[in-house]
């Protein structure tokens, strides 16, 4: 699941160098959304919170 | 251009650098000493990307206030993680996670790296200051072109190490062995 966000952000880069500037920003923003869910759940799962 | 945007870009494309060294630098560390990333560790590099990801949206379609503030987020985002991996590790008889890198952990230098990046957009910012010039996209360099590779590698190389080491699902908290 870990590798699926590296491979989003390079479909951010790809998106970014074929000049589409809103599509890289919304996926930029949405796949840091998706990192602090996983930190979420990490950081919980520690804690035994299991979110 | 002005010497301005032109020093402003050049930082641009050095940061990218930077960011991709460290990055990568991690990772070949990972793989000499055969210690696997924890996913807070991952978490980490995935800031640091984040980071890297502004300065990147500046070399393409010029520089402007969101691409920084995303930067920021990103090193936030990065910084929290270090932090709460420092935290975990912070009583005496605790210990740590992995090897030292001249006396500090990774998760140490990772938080002093967004320490870094912070005041490195701060001064960006402040040199970026006549938006209506910096605001127009310039065609790239050839140092751009380096500096976009680059990180696009490392970002490829842990999307394949990632998932051999993790698989589809969640990462193990102290990982031992490769999924595959």
């Amino acid at each position: 699941m870990m590798s699926g966000l590296f491979l989003l952000y390079f479909g951010v880069i790809v998106l970014a160098l074929l000049r589409y500037r809103l599509a890289a920003l919304v996926g930029a923003f949405f796949v840091l959304a998706l990192c602090i869910v996983m930190f979420l759940h990490h950081a919980t799962d520690a804690l035994g919170l299991r979110f | 251009m002005s010497f301005r945007k032109t020093l402003v870009l050049y930082l641009n494309e050095l940061w990218i650098i930077v960011l991709a060294s460290i990055i990568g630098g991690a990772f070949i560390y990972s793989a000499i000493s055969q210690e696997l990333p924890c996913p807070l560790c991952l978490l980490q590099r995935l800031g640091m990307i984040a980071t890297a990801i502004g300065p990147l949206l500046n070399l393409f379609f010029g520089v402007r206030g969101i691409h920084y503030g995303y930067s920021v987020l990103g090193l936030v985002f990065g910084a929290s993680v270090s932090i709460r991996q420092i935290l975990l590790h912070i009583c005496p008889g605790s210990g740590s996670y992995g090897g030292s890198v001249f006396g500090f952990q990774l998760y140490t230098w990772a938080f002093l790296v967004a320490c870094c990046s912070l005041l490195g957009v701060a001064f960006l910012l402040m040199l970026s200051e006549k938006k209506e010039e910096f605001r127009e996209p310039q065609p790239l360099q050839p140092l751009a072109y380096f500096a976009i590779g680059y990180l696009s590698l490392i970002v490829l190389a842990n999307v394949v190490a990632t998932f051999l080491e993790c698989g589809f699902g969640f990462c193990p908290d102290n990982p031992v062995q490769m999924r595959y």
